[in-house]
């Protein structure tokens, strides 16, 4: 067991040479401020608040955590649409902390995103040719045979008909627009996917559509994902590793069966318990954590360990310590001091 | 690999559907959508008829006051009767209606009115779609850049937009006509042109935050849209945001309150010439006409009733024009 600083990397167990996305300290306040004309400043919400990880290409990371924890916020410092208050993001080698625009602009082309809402990541007065074609036209990319053709083949792929590249985004149906949204993504060949709770908004039935789409994706073209999803039975399936996130810091980071089978961290096992287990057998004999009290403010989170407050082992100790997140076995990274020793089930 | 079918069993109600039922592969784009339904709305075409007519007989002024062989500015001394103080002579309720001059003739002048009433609808109209032009184009510019970059911007134009909104601009317009009537004499800017044009500035200017207002909210809602953050992560920079992705998505916004601003600036524009600041005789506008009639309503009331009624129709039309697209192109926004 290693004892690294608390700016040390938790890495995925078998690294080899440099990741495609490396996380460090990464800290994104907003500043509140009262006052119209002269604005003072009154505090921050602690969005995300040291956050660390690494993505190497083609494997997704799961980025779990309860509404407001800061997994959006997190997703949108890595592409930059928000400059972090603090820490680096290093993409490929290259620190992007806080690049300009401008050379973050060839960048974009590497990592994409796909949103949550269907109904809104699609612009209602663009046709579906428009909306597939503009990373090439942002991007200024000329492709072989054009854009019309590369569009058509790009709806093709993600199991759309080609011939409906004049039509408008409300002739779709949920799941179809999430697929035109993945066809903008998937455009310029990136590296790197920034799937922000791709498949909340849709049916059960379909979810497993688009998360095999994905997959397929992720394979003939070596993507990376990043794919935040707010409770962790969505990510068991797609996820190599997942990450749990409370109030803004990571808790628990390491190999998915690993983390379903014998997490360490309080919280993530009060998020599991919460997941139905199909064997009645099982769900028997699991005893379960109901989380109780509110999720305290990102603006004035508890002091010592930030899940205190709710957490069924808390002691005097949590209190006044930040738990570290320390490698409690290889590729295995926790936050607490008091891990759990038994296994879940 | 699912095909896309799947979803349209399980996921969808009606759009898919449509999809499916489509003749054609081409999309029907919302506007196009919106135009079918505005095709099916009775006040909404009769207005539109009504409205296209006004300004065809506006624009064709001159073809047709040539043809009927009367002009605006000619004093016709045979149709006043210099006995009765230059009265029109005979016509219903003295308004000097006849063959010749089909709504009559000024009185004191003799002038035609309804050559003025056609010329008079050129300069109004001119007026009122310029300056709605203006303010258009101020409001959404400023209004989209308030709303979009936040911040100090959005509380520099705000403010503005508050103070422009609080300044009593006809009096304002009152007290400054003089001034800059005889700064634009000495420019070399001769009257009527250079009055036209300063009435269009000045209302359209007044005006613009009426549009800003409404184009800042309309932004401030659609930037946390999640296609305008798609589109910042593809490396859209603010002109592409703003141009390409917000302003087709104010059109709707834009075209309605566009139709019920026009009614509201003929209606200022007559007021200012009625008050004798805007465009005075002898060319004739609507305003100074009714201006000009009001000292004769007892003798010749139809000279009162003719341009007023002009004024009513088209506002009336604007209006309903307006109303019927606003509940088209938003039918949210149907109070
Ligand atoms: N631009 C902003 N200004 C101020 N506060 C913000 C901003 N964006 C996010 N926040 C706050 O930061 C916290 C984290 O938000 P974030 O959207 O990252 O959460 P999330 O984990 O994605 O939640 P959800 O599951 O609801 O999407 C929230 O408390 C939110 O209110
Ligand atoms: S540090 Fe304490 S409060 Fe935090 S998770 Fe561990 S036991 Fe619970
Ligand atoms: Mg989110």
């Amino acid at each position: 067991m290693t004892t690294p600083s608390s700016t040390a990397t938790p890495e995925a167990p078998k690294q080899t040479g440099d990741p495609l996305l490396r996380v460090e300290g990464l800290r994104k306040y907003f500043p509140i401020k009262r006052g119209i004309i002269f604005q003072k400043k009154v505090g921050d919400v602690k969005a995300v608040d040291g956050v660390s990880f690494t993505v190497s290409s083609g494997e997704t990371l799961g980025l779990v955590g309860e509404s407001g924890c800061g997994k959006s916020t997190t997703g949108r410092l890595l592409n930059r649409l928000l400059e972090p208050t603090d820490g680096k993001v290093f993409f490929d080698g290259k620190d992007v902390s806080h690049i300009s625009a401008s050379d973050m602009r060839p960048l974009r082309r590497d990592i994409q995103m796909i949103f949550q809402d269907p109904y809104s990541s699609l612009n209602p007065r663009h046709n579906i040719g428009t909306i597939v074609g503009a990373p090439f036209r942002i991007q200024n990319i000329k492709t072989e045979q054009g854009v019309k053709r590369s569009v058509q083949e790009l709806l093709e792929r993600v199991g759309l008909n080609p011939e409906h590249y004049n039509r408008y985004p409300h002739e779709f149906s949920g799941g179809q627009r999430q697929r035109i949204g993945i066809a903008r993504a998937l455009a310029l060949r990136p590296k790197m996917i920034i799937c922000d709770e791709p498949v909340s908004a849709l049916d059960v039935s379909i979810q497993a559509q688009v998360i095999n789409l994905l997959e397929d994706l992720q394979n003939e073209f070596n993507l990376a994902y990043i794919f935040i999803a707010h409770d962790l039975s969505v990510v068991r399936h797609i996820s190599d590793r997942v990450a749990v996130m409370y109030l803004g810091k990571i808790m628990e980071l390491t190999d998915r069966d690993r983390l379903y089978q014998e997490p360490v961290n309080p919280y993530t096992h009060s998020l599991l318990s919460a997941v139905p287990v199909p064997d009645p057998h099982k769900e028997g004999r699991r005893e379960r954590i109901i989380l109780t009290g509110d999720l305290p403010s990102p603006v004035n989170p508890p002091s010592g360990c930030v899940f205190r407050t709710r957490c069924y082992k808390a002691q005097q100790k949590c209190k006044e310590e930040m738990p570290q997140l320390l490698e409690v076995a290889p590729g295995h990274w926790s936050a607490c001091h008091f891990p759990e020793e038994k296994q879940l089930i | 690999m699912t095909m896309s079918a799947g979803d349209t069993l399980t996921q969808d109600h009606a759009p898919v559907e449509d999809v499916g039922a489509h003749k054609g592969i081409e999309g029907r784009s919302l506007g196009q959508i919106a135009w079918f339904r505005l095709k099916h709305d009775k006040i909404a075409m009769l207005s539109m008829f009504m409205i296209i007519l006004i300004l065809l007989l506006a624009i064709l002024a001159p073809l047709i006051t040539k043809v009927l062989g009367v002009d605006p500015t000619t004093f016709y001394r045979a149709a006043v009767d210099p006995d009765k103080g230059f009265l029109p002579k005979g016509g219903p309720l003295g308004s000097g209606i006849s063959g010749d001059h089909l709504l009559g003739v000024e009185p004191g002048t003799g002038r035609d009115t309804l050559a003025r009433l056609l010329y008079g609808a050129r300069i109004s109209l001119l007026i009122a779609l310029s300056a709605t032009v203006v303010s258009v184009v101020i409001g959404t510019i400023l209004g989209a850049l308030a709303g979009y970059l936040g911040g100090k911007m959005d509380a520099f134009i705000s403010r503005l937009m508050d103070l422009l909104l609080a300044f009593p601009q006809l009096i304002l317009l009152i007290a400054m006509t003089p001034v800059f009537v005889t700064l634009l004499d000495q420019l070399g800017v001769p009257g009527t042109p250079g009055r036209v044009l300063y009435l269009i500035v000045f209302i359209g200017f007044f005006g613009w935050p009426y549009f800003g207002r409404i184009i800042r909210g309309q932004v401030l809602s659609l930037r946390e849209r999640e296609f305008v953050e798609a589109a910042r992560s593809l490396g859209a920079g603010t002109g592409h945001v703003l141009f390409r992705q917000l302003l087709p998505n104010l059109w709707a916004s834009i075209l309605v309150f566009s139709s019920l601003i026009i009614p509201t600036y003929i209606g200022t524009e007559a007021a200012l010439s009625f008050l004798g600041v805007g465009v005075v005789p002898p060319t004739p506008t609507w305003g100074n006409m009714l201006g000009d009639s009001v000292r004769y309503a007892r003798v010749d009331p139809l000279y009162l009733f003719i341009p007023g009624l002009a004024l009513f129709t088209v506002v009336l039309f604007f209006n309903l024009f307006g109303d019927a697209l606003r509940d088209v192109l938003d039918p949210r926004g149907s109070r």
